[in-house]
C-alpha cells in the first residue's frame, strides 16, 4: 500500500453526491451479484475499493463512471469516514467512486471468467496469527 | 490337496506374470488376502477355478461365463498374447504342477478372444498325464461337483441361502442334491442303475429263449405286461422330468429377471436418496454464500484487511517504541532538573555535603551531556500515533475474519465436492435405468404359478417313483421265477440271480448309507452352528428324513422362523459341513465371506477357521476385516499374508503384507 499522500485534494464542498460505475463495471458488478459473492453491486463496489487501496492501484487510470447509481447515503459510512482519513480527502465520496472503478476494473477478468471464490478474485489472504 | 502356488499371466488385473507363494504348515495354514473392491481378489479365486476345470461361471453360479473376459486389458493392448494360469499343489503326498493356458489375441478394437487352450498336468518327478486323462485326474483330486463347497464366494452363499429360503419341497430336494453331492452318492445311483440295465437285459434274453420254447407263456406274458407298464412310468417320469427342468430354468430365469428388478428398485431408490442428499446440500451452500455475501458487504474493509491489520500491529509497535523514548527523555528532564538545583544551592541534596567536596566540574560536564541529549518532547507525535491506533483498531479482527473465509470456502469446496460425487453416480444409476419397465407384478405372479406348477410335477414324479419301485420289484420278482424254470440255461440263471442280488445289495446299501451320511451331515452341520451362532436360543441344526434342514430350539424343535443373520449361519455351517463331510480334501478359499454378517458372526467364523490344520484361502476387504481388531481372532494360524494394491485401473500386484 502507499504512503498515506494526499491525491485526493478535492475541496469538500466539490466532493460528489452522486455517481456509479462505468459501464465495463456495471456488468463486472452485477455479475459478482449474480455468482453469489455480494448481495448488493455497492457492497462489491466497496470491496474492490477496497482492494485497489491494498493493490496501490492508479486512481488515473480508474474508467469513468456512466451515469448515477448511487448517492452518499449508499456508501457505508465508517468507509467515507475511513477514505477521509486515510487517503486523506476532503472528497471520500469522488476518492471512493475513483478506487472502485480502478478496482472493478481490476478484477474484471476473472469475475468474467467465473469460477473464481470470494479471497481468489480479492487476494485475500490468510494470516498466520501467533 | 494343499495348494502351494499359483502363477498367473496376464490374468484380470494382473499384468504380466505374478507368482504367489501360497505354501502353509498345519500350525499356521491360512493364506489371507487383503484387497479393496475391483483389485482382483475374484479374479484370483477364478484363476483357480479356471486352472483346475477349464470353464468358469458367473457370480449367479448358472451362467458361463467366457474366460476371454479375465485377458488383462493391458496385455492385449501391447500385443501379449500369452495367458494362463499355473497351480502347484500337493495331493496324498505327491507333488502335481497344472498349467491352463491360451493365447490371447484382440479380434474387435477392446475384446479378446482365446485361441490354442492348453492343459498340462505334470506329477514331480513322473511323465506328465496325457491331456484326455487329465480332467479325470482332477475329477478324482477334488470333483468338480463338489468344488462348491471349497472354492466358494460371498456370492454363493447368497445362492445356498435362497435356495435354503425356498417353499419346502424345493428347499428339500436341494438338501438332499447337496448331500448326496457331497457323500458321492451320484456314484451309487448309477452303479445301482447300471445293476438294473444288466438284470433287465438277462431276464429279457431268458424270456426269450422261454418264448421261442413256447412254455411259461402266461409267466412271460406277465413279465412283458409289466415290463412295459415300467417302462411307460419310466417314459412318464422321464417327460415329467424334462418338464421339471424347464420349469427349474423357467424359474431361474424369472428370479434372475426379479433379481435385477431388484437391482432396479434398488438403484432407484438410491437415486432418490442422492437426489434428496443433493437438495439439502444446495441449501446448505446456499445458506454457506449467503452468510459471506452479507459479511462480504458489512465488511467493507475486507479486501485490505490484511494490510490495515499490519498498519496497526505497526503502529501499536512504534507506540511502544514511542513511549519508551519519552520515558527516558523525563527522566533525563528530571536528572537535568537534580543537577542544575545541586549546583546552584552548591549543596548535595542526597548527602547534605557541599557540592564542591564532589567532583563539581565532573556534575556540570554531565549536565552539559545531558542537556544535548535531550530531545523534543514526543507528545504531539504519540498523540498522532495513538489517534491512527485508535482509526485502525477497528481493524484487529482482520485475521479471524480472514480466516473464517477460508473456512467457509473450504468447507463450500468439499460440499460441491462431494455434489459432483454425488451426480456422478445418479448419471451412471440413470444410464443403468434407461429403457427398465420391467413389469415387477407380471414376474412375481409368474413365479408363484411356475413354482406351483413344479410343485405338482414333483408330487406327480414322486408318486411314479413310488410306483416305479413297485413295478420294478414286480417285474424283478417275475424276472426270478423266469430264470427259475427248467428251460433256462444254468449259467444264464446264474447269471440273472447274481445282478438280482447285486441289485438289492446296492440299494440297501444305497439307503442305509444314505441315513447314515445324512447323519453325519446333520451331526456336522449341527456342532459348526452352535459354534457359529451367537444366539442362545438355538440349539442346533436337523436334517429330516425327508431332508427339510431346520435350526432347533433346546427342546430340539424346529424353529419355524428364524433371523436372516441366522439364516446366513445356517447356510455357512451346512457349507462347512458338507466339505468336512464330502469324499475329498481340499483348502478352503472364501472370497470375502463375510460382507453381510455383523461382527459377532464374523467373529465366530473366524474362531472357526482358527481351528483349521489345512489350508485355508481368505480374501477379504476392510469392510470386513481389519488386521488390527481380527487378527488375533485367527490366534496366529496367519501362515501367509498378501496385500492385493491397485497400480492403475487396469493393473493390479499382489505384495506380502
Amino acid at each position: 500500500m502507499s504512503e498515506r499522500t494526499n491525491v485526493f485534494e478535492d475541496n469538500e464542498d466539490d466532493d460528489r453526491r452522486t455517481f456509479g460505475p462505468s459501464t465495463a463495471n456495471r456488468d463486472v458488478l452485477e455479475l459478482l451479484v449474480k455468482q453469489g459473492h455480494f448481495k448488493n453491486s455497492i457492497g462489491a463496489f466497496q470491496a474492490a475499493a477496497m482492494l485497489a487501496i491494498r493493490r496501490g492501484l492508479d486512481t488515473s487510470d480508474a474508467p469513468p463512471s456512466s451515469g448515477t447509481m448511487w448517492n452518499r447515503g449508499s456508501v457505508n459510512l465508517g468507509m467515507l469516514d475511513f477514505l477521509g482519513w486515510y487517503l486523506p480527502t476532503t472528497a471520500p465520496v469522488r476518492a471512493f467512486a475513483q478506487l472502485g472503478n480502478v478496482g472493478t476494473a481490476y478484477i474484471s477478468d476473472k469475475v468474467r471468467t467465473g469460477g473464481y471464490t470470494l479471497t481468489e478474485i480479492f487476494e485475500l489472504p490468510e494470516l498466520d496469527i501467533e | 490337496m494343499q495348494l502351494t502356488e499359483i502363477e498367473l499371466t496376464n490374468w484380470g488385473p494382473f499384468f504380466g506374470t505374478h507368482v504367489i507363494d501360497l505354501g502353509v504348515t498345519e500350525t499356521a495354514p491360512v493364506v489371507l488376502f487383503h484387497g479393496e473392491n475391483m483389485r482382483g481378489k475374484t479374479s484370483l479365486l477364478r484363476g483357480i477355478v479356471w486352472c483346475l476345470y477349464g470353464a468358469l461361471k458367473e457370480q449367479d453360479g448358472r451362467t458361463p461365463l467366457d474366460v476371454s473376459g479375465m485377458v488383462n486389458t493391458d496385455a492385449l493392448q501391447t500385443g501379449e498374447t500369452d495367458f494362463g494360469v499355473r497351480l502347484k499343489f500337493t495331493h496324498q503326498g505327491n507333488e502335481y504342477t497344472l498349467y491352463r493356458s491360451a493365447t490371447a489375441v484382440e479380434d474387435q478394437p477392446g475384446r479378446a478372444a482365446i485361441r490354442v487352450q492348453k492343459v498340462d498336468l505334470i506329477p514331480t518327478g513322473a511323465l506328465p498325464y496325457p491331456a484326455a486323462r487329465i480332467p479325470d485326474e482332477i475329477d478324482g483330486i477334488l470333483s468338480r461337483e463338489i468344488s462348491d463347497f471349497f472354492l466358494f464366494d460371498g456370492e454363493m452363499l447368497n445362492r445356498f441361502e435362497e435356495r435354503l429360503r425356498e417353499e419346502r419341497s424345493s428347499a428339500q430336494g436341494f438338501v438332499r442334491t447337496q448331500v448326496e453331492r457331497a457323500l458321492g452318492l451320484p456314484f451309487m445311483k448309477s452303479l445301482s442303475r447300471d445293476i438294473d440295465q444288466v438284470l433287465s437285459d438277462v431276464t429279457s434274453s431268458i424270456e426269450q429263449v422261454l418264448r421261442r420254447t413256447r412254455a411259461h407263456d402266461k409267466l412271460s406274458d406277465e413279465y412283458n405286461s409289466k415290463t412295459e407298464v415300467l417302462a411307460a412310468t419310466e417314459r412318464n417320469i422321464g417327460e415329467l422330468k424334462e418338464k421339471d427342468d424347464k420349469l427349474t430354468t423357467e424359474i431361474d430365469d424369472v428370479e434372475a429377471q426379479l433379481a435385477k428388478v431388484d437391482e432396479i428398485k434398488d438403484a432407484y431408490h438410491e437415486r432418490k436418496s442422492l437426489e434428496r442428499e443433493i437438495d439439502s446440500s444446495e441449501r446448505s451452500i446456499d445458506d454457506y454464500q449467503e452468510s459471506m455475501a452479507e459479511r462480504a458487504e458489512t465488511t467493507w474493509w475486507l479486501a485490505a484487511g490484511d494490510v490495515l491489520y499490519a498498519q496497526l500491529e505497526d503502529v501499536e509497535e512504534k507506540i511502544v517504541a514511542a513511549e519508551k523514548t519519552e520515558r527516558e527523555r523525563i527522566r533525563t528532564e528530571v536528572r537535568i532538573q537534580n543537577l542544575t538545583e545541586q549546583l546552584n544551592s552548591q549543596v548535595c541534596p542526597t548527602c547534605g555535603q557541599p557540592v564542591t567536596t564532589h567532583n563539581e566540574a565532573t556534575l556540570r560536564d554531565e549536565l552539559a551531556a545531558l542537556t544535548a541529549s535531550l530531545g523534543d518532547p514526543t507528545n504531539a507525535t504519540l498523540d498522532e500515533l495513538r489517534v491512527r491506533r485508535d482509526k485502525l483498531r477497528k481493524f484487529s479482527n482482520a485475521p479471524g475474519v480472514l480466516s473464517w473465509f477460508h473456512d467457509q470456502e473450504r468447507d463450500l469446496r468439499r460440499e460441491r465436492l462431494k455434489n459432483e460425487k454425488r451426480e456422478q453416480r445418479i448419471r451412471q444409476i440413470s444410464e443403468l435405468l434407461i429403457g427398465s419397465n420391467v413389469e415387477i407384478d407380471t414376474l412375481e405372479k409368474n413365479l408363484i404359478e411356475l413354482k406351483s406348477t413344479k410343485a405338482r410335477v414333483g408330487s406327480t414324479i414322486e408318486q411314479l417313483e413310488t410306483r416305479r419301485t413297485q413295478l420294478k420289484q414286480e417285474v424283478q420278482k417275475l424276472g426270478t421265477k423266469l430264470a427259475s424254470q427248467p428251460e433256462v440255461d444254468p449259467t444264464e440263471r446264474r447269471l440273472q440271480h447274481t445282478a438280482s442280488a447285486a441289485l438289492d445289495v446296492v440299494n440297501r446299501s444305497f439307503d442305509a448309507f444314505s441315513i447314515a451320511m445324512r447323519g453325519r451331515v446333520e451331526a456336522a452341520t449341527s456342532e459348526l452352528f452352535r459354534q457359529l451362532t451367537t444366539e442362545k436360543e438355538y440349539s442346533g441344526v436337523s436334517i429330516s428324513p425327508d431332508y427339510l434342514l431346520a435350526v432347533t430350539d433346546h427342546q430340539n424343535r424346529p424353529v419355524r422362523m428364524i433371523s436372516a443373520g441366522a439364516n446366513q449361519i445356517l447356510t455357512m455351517a451346512f457349507i462347512g459341513a458338507l466339505g468336512e463331510c464330502s469324499v475329498d480334501e481340499a483348502p478352503m478359499v472364501m472370497d470375502t465371506p463375510f460382507g453381510r454378517l455383523d461382527v459377532g458372526h464374523r467373529r465366530a467364523i473366524l474362531e472357526w477357521v482358527s481351528t483349521f490344520d489345512r489350508q485355508v484361502i481368505l480374501f477379504v476387504q476392510s469392510g470386513e476385516y481389519d488386521p488390527s481388531r481380527d487378527a488375533h481372532l485367527l490366534g496366529g494360524k496367519i501362515g501367509r499374508e498378501y496385500t492385493i494394491e491397485r497400480l492403475t485401473p487396469t493393473r493390479s500386484e499382489v505384495k506380502a503384507a
